[in-house]
């Protein structure tokens, strides 16, 4: 036939074709962002224990996630009813709440050459440090609820006490541990972290089946991680001045500080306010307050105010101790008392089965200055006016020790009277150290209203300011006019949350820093921020590359395709066949036969 | 992701019109092949067909799923009269070429619904195939253009049956009642989509139905087309 070429020739263009255009790489249906572990080292010479640690693999898989889905099955039914599943093995410890070991090596097997999916809650009955080697799975891709606290994530842990169900703040605590595992124990799979709602209908936090049959592939795309040090710490300092006293000094001063940096397992996603620092709000609103009282001259204080967001407070509040390192000379000489916020509203879970309401006032003793009683006495008096108990905890600095306790310790040893309000009781609650899991704030019912510690904070602060007034009945001055907005902090809050603050990763001109030296300046304070560069004797490296996306595909197996095509190949005979009529493509097929005989 | 799939969909969308033509046509190829001018009256046809749908299609305010179409009868009505174009385009081609009658309406209608399916469907399933999801999509694409090669065909015999017979009126109103039935079926099938997926019956129902109707057409084509040359060799007869 003229005016096509021969079939050989034809069906080797095809394959010279179809090869070079091999190279196509294509998206596919689903791209989703993607946090990664934190992923760090510290390299210390002295003998210290090396606190951070993390994955030390950079590499980016992508591996089928069929094993996963069958074992899906394991993680359902509670540990007491695992027994019932594999018959085979002997299994010693029937009363043991923990999955039985021999089991937990099966369950890990499962994972080999796959992606393992967790969603969140499933870690608080399976041991994830069981993956921890190279080769266990390729992977670990975590699914993170969009709200923590919801009915439905309560319903999901089956986890059984003696008591009962767990309780929420159970939930957390757990939840806190299972972090500090990951942040510990070194990984030699890399784990990533991503939000439910995008893969919302493939899995979802507690629904462990795909809801779309067939074998998943998981690809990840992100650039392989730098080492990274900590190179600055920003502050941003608020100064309220009074008039200067009749010698043309500076009159005392009062320091307010809160940090605005968080901490989580994976830094990409440090932008959570329920562990210590929801503070910037409340300091923000006592700015703003104390602005309009010093405005006018008739209400004028007798004390200059400070106020001082830093950063670096999850690296042993190095931003605290670079700020006061620089800061003015004669502004350090002339304060008299240094307010520190810790986290203002949550609840304490360290005592398990009581919530308490109350607030701690934390001050060091055993250095050079002393507090005092009445500073601290003072502050619990006001707060019961406004029905928080309020209990004072001390502790003796330990000289030798590195590792600062709470934010006033660094100023009490350079001789600064110092007190520290928080939430927490003791400096090493897990949850203090920052989670991933405080994404959102603000929605916690069981929060206590910023307004009224705000209130208490103001209150205590004017009975020192206006020093006339102390040995007057109580005047509450932050009513009506002059109280505390809960706009306002819930606003600042907001912003907070949708910045990452993971010190580290922050730049010099960080957006938040500015936006927040925006507000201060509206309420018509005088800002400065200021950058610090770091040099540590210590290194702490971190590792950039936090960030990456997931795209899930659906395959079938190369067997399917093949099969198709067998099948288009048998449609096209079967149409030939019938459009030719019987016996013509018998003819046609003898014919052939018989032509390849003559050949050869 | 596998060439496989590739090759299955490549196969049935070419290798299918070529097997059907190389069947039905026996006689020898002469210089004015009706390939060529097939292939050559589609392209404008097509070109012009969209530069007219472009000047007079309104907007659609919708944006939504591919899946969820949406019928409109302003916008279905024009398709309707722009598409009917085809009936220009066939029969030009099918006047430019020579050779024996069979030859021509069958070069012309394979090679346009060829040029067809591969303007329309290669390139996508080229590069859909080798994505790494698999999706039935294009398998029902290529089947899709298989249909549509059916429906050429029975087109072009009409327009053959048109331009050569010489009918009496009412005859010659009824096939052009029947020939505004090929322009129909298209919106008809946009329509059935949209009832359809609300029912959610997608890809390979639809592709039934197409297959059923095309095969309709077909059939009736035919029948106008036999009967055409029985009343031509009466004639000759005669």
């Amino acid at each position: 036939m003229k005016y096509f070429p021969r079939r050989s020739q034809t069906i080797l263009c095809f394959f010279v074709l179809t090869f070079v255009f091999n190279s196509i790489t294509v998206k596919s249906l689903e791209t989703l962002p993607v946090f990664r572990l934190l992923h760090s080292e510290q390299v210390s010479s002295s003998t210290g224990k090396t606190f951070i640690r993390g994955t030390t693999s950079a590499s980016v898989p992508s591996s089928q996630t069929k094993a996963y889905f069958e074992c899906a099955e394991y993680l359902k039914k509670t540990p007491k009813t695992l027994t019932n599943l594999d018959q085979d093995t002997d299994i010693e410890n029937e009363t043991e709440e923990e999955i039985p070991h021999n089991e937990q090596e099966e369950f890990v097997k499962c994972f080999k050459g796959a992606v393992a999916v967790f969603p969140l809650f499933s870690l608080l009955e399976f041991d994830i440090s069981a993956l921890s080697e190279g080769g266990s799975c390729k992977g670990i891709l975590i699914v993170l609820p969009r709200d923590l606290l919801t009915t439905k994530a309560k319903e999901f842990v089956t986890f059984q006490n003696e008591e009962g169900r767990e309780s929420k703040e159970e939930i957390i605590k757990k939840l806190g541990e299972i972090e500090s595992i990951l942040v510990e124990k070194e990984f030699r799979v890399p784990i990533y972290f991503v939000h439910e709602d995008e893969v919302s209908h493939l899995f979802s936090f507690d629904n462990l089946n795909p809801n779309k049959k067939g074998s998943y592939n998981l690809k990840i795309v992100g650039k392989p991680g730098n080492k990274k040090k900590i190179k600055q710490v920003s502050s941003l300092e608020a100064w309220l001045p009074t008039d200067l006293d009749e010698e043309g000094k500076l009159k005392p001063t009062i320091v307010l500080t809160a940090n605005y940096d968080t901490f989580s397992v994976s830094p990409a996603l440090s932008s959570g306010l329920e562990s210590g620092n929801n503070a910037v709000g409340v300091l923000v609103e006592l700015s703003r307050l104390f602005t309009k009282l010093y405005n006018n001259p008739q209400t004028k204080g007798q004390y200059n105010l400070l106020f001082v967001l830093n950063g670096g407070s999850k690296q042993n509040y190095l931003g605290t101790k670079k700020w006061i390192s620089s800061v003015d000379r004669k502004v350090l000489e002339s304060v008299e008392l240094v307010l520190c916020l810790d986290s203002l509203s949550i609840y304490d879970d360290d005592l398990e089965n009581e919530l308490t309401d109350d607030l701690f006032l934390h001050y060091s003793t055993g250095g050079k200055i002393e507090i005092g009683k009445t500073v601290p006495t003072e502050f619990q008096s006001i707060s019961k006016l406004f029905g928080i108990n309020t209990q004072i905890v001390t502790k003796k600095i330990m000289k030798n020790n590195p590792l600062i306790s709470f934010e006033h310790e660094i100023f009490y040893r350079k001789k600064l009277k110092a007190i520290t309000v928080s939430n927490f009781k003791s400096y090493n609650q897990t949850i203090r150290k920052g989670s991933l899991l405080d994404l959102q704030s603000g929605s916690n019912p069981t929060a206590r209203p910023m307004k009224t510690v705000t209130t208490l904070i103001a209150e205590f602060l004017s009975k020192m300011i206006y020093k006339q007034q102390q040995q007057q009945q109580q005047i509450t001055i932050f009513e009506n006019n002059f109280e505390p907005n809960n706009l306002v902090i819930e606003s600042i809050n907001k912003m907070l949350l949708k910045y990452n603050r993971f010190s580290p990763f922050l730049e010099k001109d960080d957006q938040l820093l500015l936006n927040l030296e925006n507000t201060f300046k509206s309420f018509g304070l005088d800002t400065k921020i200021e950058s610090k560069k770091i040099s540590l004797k210590k290194e702490t490296f971190y590792y950039t590359g936090t960030q990456g996306k997931l795209t899930i595909f659906q395959v079938k197996s190369l067997l399917f395709e093949f099969f198709v095509f067998i099948m288009s190949l048998v449609y096209l005979a079967v149409l030939y066949y019938f459009l030719n009529g019987k016996e013509k493509t018998i003819q046609e097929i003898k014919q052939l036969i018989h032509n390849r005989k003559k050949n050869n | 992701m596998s060439f496989f799939y590739l090759f299955a969909v490549l196969a049935v969308l070419l290798v299918v019109p070529f097997i059907y033509f190389r069947i039905s046509v026996k006689g020898p190829f002469k210089k004015k092949t009706p390939i060529l001018y097939g292939v050559v009256a589609y392209l404008l046809t097509t070109l012009s067909k969209m530069i007219l749908m472009a000047t007079f299609l309104p907007d659609s305010d919708q944006e939504e799923a591919d899946f969820q179409a949406q019928f409109e009868p302003v916008s279905a009505l024009i398709t309707i009269v722009v598409s009917s174009l085809d009936i220009l385009g066939c029969f030009l081609a099918l006047r430019a070429c020579s050779g024996h009658s069979e030859i021509r309406i069958f070069g012309v209608s394979f090679a346009w619904s060829s040029a067809e399916s591969l303007l329309s469907f290669f390139l996508v399933s080229w590069i859909g195939c080798l994505k790494p999801e698999f999706n039935w999509v294009y398998m029902q694409n290529a089947l899709g253009s298989n249909i549509g090669l059916l429906r050429q065909i029975a087109f072009t015999h009409i327009i053959w049956v048109l331009w050569k017979g010489k009918f009496q009126n009412p005859d010659k109103r009824n096939i052009f009642v029947w020939l505004s039935a090929f322009f129909i079926t298209p919106e008809l099938f946009k329509l059935s989509e949209v009832l359809l997926s609300k029912f959610f019956i997608f890809g390979w129902i639809l592709l039934v139905l197409k297959f059923a109707v095309a095969y309709g057409l077909f059939n009736t084509s035919k029948k106008f087309y036999q009967s055409f040359e029985q009343l031509n060799s009466n004639k000759k007869k005669n």
